[in-house]
């Protein structure tokens, strides 16, 4: 017999407890075959080991969580307060970005208010050169000196 | 009370009946979840779905089988529909596998103390074998889940699959086949 057959005969769950000439074969098979003895292994210790969670007592408390779920899966009142737990799970989050973007647009006002004015001032400068000379103190007698000065030089 | 006193309590949405049905039958609903699931949180939960929906679908009961074997029928298909919606679960289970002292593990410390190579070594037979088992065609996953882990004759998996018994033979057969491929070349 083939590793092929062997394998069959482990996954049919042989006994290799009974006395029969099956079991024996494939007990002198295991004991020279390394892939079929891991077949074997994985096959009856994880069938045992997959068993092994499976409950032989009755759970004393199912009843009633069956009852509780029941009523608060079947009102809609019952299904009211998780939805209002819903709004207020995502209220914080979503006034929490609002206020961050409110924030930031008036955050982004103020910058563009601050860096606007110098320029407002060159403007007003270059196009009214009286009312510069009038910010910096200067007057005719200041202004005809620095003309002089200018025109020696 | 009898099997049709209890279907007709049920029917009737009395409470009694339904109590004597959890009493009766959640050993059974819960290992049918188990095997499919391998998670205790899980099968809990989810025999309680089913118990729900049994409470509520009573008067679908045509009456033409044993209400285990209906029971089965429902354990089985909510088991697989769980798994097919649940695909973060898959997962998550995949991940927790990973974790040593998971529950299967700390329930057989509990019986006899194993080094933890030997439970290592046994979780990783668990893993391939389910992992082997969960590539399986659904129909050919549940009759082989049924008659391995459930110990269900051929006869009553025909029954619960609503087939008829060389079919079930040929499921299992295939089934065999699968687990093979799947798992020789892993072996080697």
């Amino acid at each position: 017999m083939d590793c092929k057959t062997f394998e069959e005969q482990i996954l049919d769950g042989l006994d290799l407890n009974k006395d029969t000439s099956g079991a024996k074969a494939l007990e002198e098979h295991l004991a020279s075959c390394s892939s079929c003895k891991a077949f074997q292994q994985v096959v009856y210790s994880g069938l045992e080991s997959m068993g092994s969670g499976r409950r032989s007592v009755n759970d004393p408390e199912l009843f009633q969580s069956i009852q509780n779920k029941r009523l608060s899966s079947g009102s809609g009142i019952a299904s009211r307060p998780n939805q209002v737990a819903k709004i207020v799970r995502i209220s914080a989050p979503v006034a929490m970005a609002a206020a961050s973007v409110l924030l930031g647009i008036w955050l982004g006002g103020r910058i563009l208010t601050y860096t606007a004015q110098p320029n407002e001032e060159t403007v007003s400068v270059n196009t009214a050169p009286e009312l510069y000379a009038l910010e910096i103190h200067m007057n005719d007698e200041s202004s005809e000196f620095i003309e002089n000065y200018l025109s020696g030089n | 009370m009898t099997e049709a006193d209890l279907i007709k309590g049920l029917i009737a949405k009395d409470e009694g009946a339904w109590k004597t049905l959890v009493d009766q039958y959640q050993i059974l609903v819960y290992n049918v979840c188990y095997g499919f699931l391998q998670n205790s949180h899980d099968a809990q939960d989810l025999t309680q779905d089913i118990f729900i929906e049994v409470f509520n679908n009573a008067h679908k009961f045509r009456g033409d089988s044993k209400l285990s074997t209906w029971l089965y029928r429902i354990s089985s298909n909510r088991s697989l529909n769980f798994i097919r919606n649940n695909k973060k679960w898959r997962f998550w289970k995949e991940l927790s596998s990973f974790f040593v002292d998971d529950e299967r593990g700390e329930s057989q410390e509990s019986e006899e103390p194993m080094d933890s190579d030997e439970k290592y070594e046994l979780q990783e037979r668990s893993r391939l074998l389910y992992d082997a088992i969960s590539r399986l065609p659904e129909n050919q996953r549940i009759a082989f889940t049924l008659h391995k882990i459930e110990d269900l004759p051929y006869t009553e998996i025909a029954e619960v699959m609503n087939v008829t018994l060389p079919a079930v033979e040929s499921l299992m057969h295939r089934a065999k086949v699968n687990l093979r491929k799947t798992l020789t070349p892993v072996l080697k």
